[in-house]
């Protein structure tokens, strides 16, 4: 049985992880989730935040992990590749793998030494947990990487498609663009042979699909007229590609629109990105939509390393040159809104009416020249409204999570202005930038 | 450091009223000090005033007495102020948008440690609404994933399950006919084993040779829940194939004595047949004290008068009630205040509590030669709500 446990690790990724467990988010072609359970043909349990157990754990208090007598593995949430996996699978009982920075990678362990662990891993707290393994497992160290930070992802994207390319040849066994070529003469393939394309993907030429970096990834998507994709890049099922520019190393998830143009970037899914624009080296998390000719900047005028808020760590050097912004789940964004590199938007947040975005968003947070704090009713129903339109229910264990992030993150909007008491100009702002989002989302 | 930070934190909320107060007091204070000095200049003040305002004192040795003092005293004050964190009254049932603000500061839950097993362990299991944390140590020789599966199903929550080594040990009893038994076989529905009681129960290796001498390192899940407990509840199970096998680990033994946790013994409600025929409460307490090394505080008791058709089905199988004696236990008035004196039923040293702590069930049962043809039997059980109000009351009281 394969766990995953989050570890002190996802704070880093913090607000990105407020609403989803760190194995929740995309990196390559897939999650970590959806890698695992390709590989190994069933869906993995989880161990993780309660406020997020119901949504993508084994729910709160998961004791029934412990309830077979067969053997429990765990997986580092923060994992990226897990070629190590199988290996794993094989080993004695009661080992562990660690990485060369001495953290907890995985286990394959008994019901009982996994029964002494459980605890510090349902409060995400892997350092103890590894202490007491020490004590009774058998150790190996594994040259792997865990995330660490959340640019990690931005970074390490081309080199881990490259990886799940191998995984996805194996399972699926996708035909590439040189075994059944394009029938439309108008669509220009190099290095086909590079080039994996879904049975039901949807080309329109005239398009270029360049794989001569890295391969090219198209799920059952549609790429309209005058796309241009350059590879290393992964397209998936449902999303639509409208006469955009998606440069290398970019990974779009499922049910995505994306327009303008888009360089090493990821978009987790359910997202909308249709107008002209750039978006570079930056993260988006699902329900995300940014308005026409909404930019990012990636790279500084001094071309010095990037700086970036991060809720843990506060202001922190990333070391990249290159890097966008981060936006985490149900973010919205008006048209012609700048963001500097480094920007990081928290969960739910709708800045609209602004040239130039703040650096830092809290979560729950709408205006533009004035922030004040999202109501968390308005905000569901706007979510509500929105994943609709994509034929998607915003269930009831969904809706508590997200009323649980805006509580834990209301110290972060403690100096912000009061929630208007009766109805200003602002509401109407709101409402308009509300009506916008939700018909960017047109019935698909 | 962190500590007074994460204190002073709890300060944030008020930061601007705060503010305002200091402002305020500023202004205070200076408009107050312009009628002094006006009072000063304009009326003849009396000799001592001379000394009540240390003119004797040059002018700035005075402003840094008082700045100092006034600066002490705030920073006092502030400190204060943040005991009485401000806290959210009902952090479970956020409003929408609101923040709830309260004066008081929450009592923090007991942190519980039960050394049972059986189903006596998922009697117990209820508790964890009411703690802050709830850790069962499972007897050593139990699979430790049975009580998983049945709390699983229960969906209990914020308890935990933990061996307290993962050696894998077996324990054995002596009867005192002399012959020698895996407790993990059920002895109890042995005919010919019936009248028996245990005379010594043993660590042993998997053929039943004593392993006295075996070190069995403890998991620290469970010796630091014994460590930390406010209370330790042995039971309710059987004393010796829940109970007492966790206490021939000496460092199980070693952590119960360190621990300042209160022991509270829940005591079986009938004898088991080839395990404790004959045993009466002192009895029990007396097998705890002689493997434990300890005597349990307190020592719970039921008193419920059982209906005598229950009492007949259960003699039948050589089973009585373990209930208190006269003959059995020294009655001690302990005076807590010059006028209340509180009587304790004592039994070999330890407080007896008689309490109403069991329920007649109707149990369903099969066999597996006969799956199909079930029996119904009214059985008497400990009732969990019972048995957790009773053993909140002691936590409350003591």
């Amino acid at each position: 049985m394969i766990t995953f446990f989050e570890d002190q690790g996802y704070r880093a990724f913090l607000p990105l992880t407020y609403s989803r467990p760190v194995y929740e988010m995309r990196c390559g072609i897939y999650t970590l989730r959806e890698r695992v359970e390709m590989l190994l043909g069933t869906p993995p349990h989880a161990i993780c935040r309660r406020h997020l157990a119901a949504v993508y754990g084994s729910g709160r208090w998961p004791l029934r992990l412990l309830a077979h007598g067969t053997p429990l593995t765990l997986v580092n949430g923060r994992a990226l590749a897990v070629d190590w996996l199988p290996d794993l699978l094989h080993e004695p009982l009661n080992t562990i793998y660690v990485t060369e920075d001495d953290q907890l990678l995985g286990a394959r362990l008994s019901p009982s030494l996994a029964s002494a662990v459980m605890l510090n891993l349902l409060h995400q707290d892997a350092t103890p947990a590894l202490d007491e393994l020490r004590r009774f497992a058998r150790v190996v160290e594994v040259k792997t990487r865990l995330l660490v930070f959340p640019w990690d992802m931005v970074a390490l994207n081309a080199e881990q498609i490259a990886r799940d390319v191998a995984l996805l040849a194996s399972v699926h066994g996708w035909p590439t663009a040189a075994e059944r070529p394009p029938a439309d003469p108008s669509i220009v393939v190099h290095n086909p042979a590079q080039v994996y394309l879904h049975p039901a993907a949807r080309l329109d030429g005239p398009l270029v699909l360049d794989a001569r970096d890295g391969p090219i990834v198209i799920d059952a998507a549609h790429i309209e007229p005058f796309s241009f994709i350059q590879g290393p890049t992964a397209i998936g099922a449902g999303s639509l590609i409208a006469s955009a520019r998606i440069r290398a190393e970019t990974t779009i998830g499922p049910v995505c629109r994306v327009g303008g143009e888009v360089e090493a970037s990821i978009i987790q899914g359910y997202s909308n990105k249709h107008h002209d624009g750039f978006l570079g080296h930056s993260y988006l998390g699902e329900w995300v939509n940014i308005g026409a000719m909404t930019t990012n900047s990636d790279l500084k005028n001094t071309y010095g390393t990037i700086r970036v808020m991060l809720t843990e760590h506060g202001q922190i050097d990333s070391g990249q040159m290159k890097l966008g912004c981060f936006l985490a789940d149900h973010v919205k964004l008006g048209i012609g809104v700048h963001l500097n590199g480094g920007a990081v938007i928290g969960t739910g947040s709708n800045i609209f009416g602004i040239h130039f975005a703040p650096k830092t968003v809290p979560p729950f947070t709408w205006g533009g020249e004035v922030f004040r704090e999202y109501r968390i009713e308005r905000m569901i129903q706007v979510a509500r409204k929105v994943m609709s339109r994509r034929k998607i229910e915003l269930v009831p264990d969904q809706e508590n999570m997200l009323r649980d992030v805006f509580a834990q993150t209301r110290g972060s909007r403690a100096d912000m202005a009061e929630p208007a008491a009766l109805p200003s100009p602002g509401d109407e702002a709101l409402a308009q930038a509300e009506t916008y989002v939700v018909q960017s989302y047109e019935a698909a | 450091m962190q500590a007074i930070f994460n204190r002073l934190s709890s300060l944030k909320y008020l930061l601007r009223p705060l503010a305002l107060v200091g402002i305020g007091i500023v202004l205070l204070s200076l408009g107050l000090a312009y009628f002094v000095v006006a009072l000063y200049h304009t009326v003849d003040v009396p000799d001592f005033f001379y000394y009540v305002t240390l003119q004797f004192l040059p002018r700035w040795t005075r402003g840094f007495l008082l700045g100092g003092a006034g600066l002490a005293i705030l920073i006092a004050g502030i400190w204060q102020l943040s005991s009485v964190v401000v806290i959210s009254l009902t952090p479970e049932q956020e409003t929408d948008g609101e923040l709830l603000v309260g004066y008081r500061q929450l009592k923090s839950a007991p942190f519980v440690t039960v050394l049972s097993g059986g189903s006596g362990m998922l009697v117990l299991a209820g508790l964890g609404r009411d703690v802050r944390q709830l850790v069962c140590v499972t007897p050593i020789q139990d699979p430790v994933e049975y009580y998983y599966r049945a709390a699983s199903l229960l969906q209990f929550e914020n308890v935990i399950y933990v061996p307290p080594s993962p050696a894998p040990v077996q324990v054995f009893v002596e009867l005192d006919d002399g012959s020698r038994h895996n407790i993990r076989h059920d002895l109890t529905h042995n005919d010919q084993l019936t009248n028996r009681h245990v005379q010594q129960i043993y660590l042993a290796d998997d053929h039943g040779q004593p392993c006295e001498n075996v070190a069995l390192p403890l998991l620290r899940q469970a010796s630091e829940a014994i460590a930390n407990a406010d209370a330790i509840i042995l039971g309710p199970g059987s004393l010796f194939a829940s109970i007492i096998p966790n206490l021939l680990i000496p460092e199980v033994r070693e952590a119960i004595k360190r621990s300042k946790a209160r022991k509270i013994y829940i005591c079986n409600l009938m004898t088991e047949p080839a395990l404790t025929t004959g045993f009466n409460v002192a009895e029990h307490i007396r097998q705890i004290k002689r493997y434990g090394q300890f005597t349990p505080d307190y020592v719970l008791v039921d008193v419920q008068r059982i209906e005598p058709a229950i009492r007949r089905l259960y003699e039948a199988a050589n089973q009585v009630p373990v209930q208190l004696t006269p003959e059995e236990y020294e009655e001690t008035m302990v005076p807590t205040t010059d006028r209340v004196t509180t009587r304790s039923v004592v039994v070999e040293g330890a407080e007896v509590i008689e309490a109403d702590l069991a329920s007649t069930i109707v149990q369903v049962s099969a066999t597996l030669d006969r799956p199909g043809e079930s029996r119904a039997v009214r059985v008497l059980r400990h009732d969990p709500e019972k048995v957790t109000g009773a053993i909140l009351e002691v936590l409350r009281r003591t």
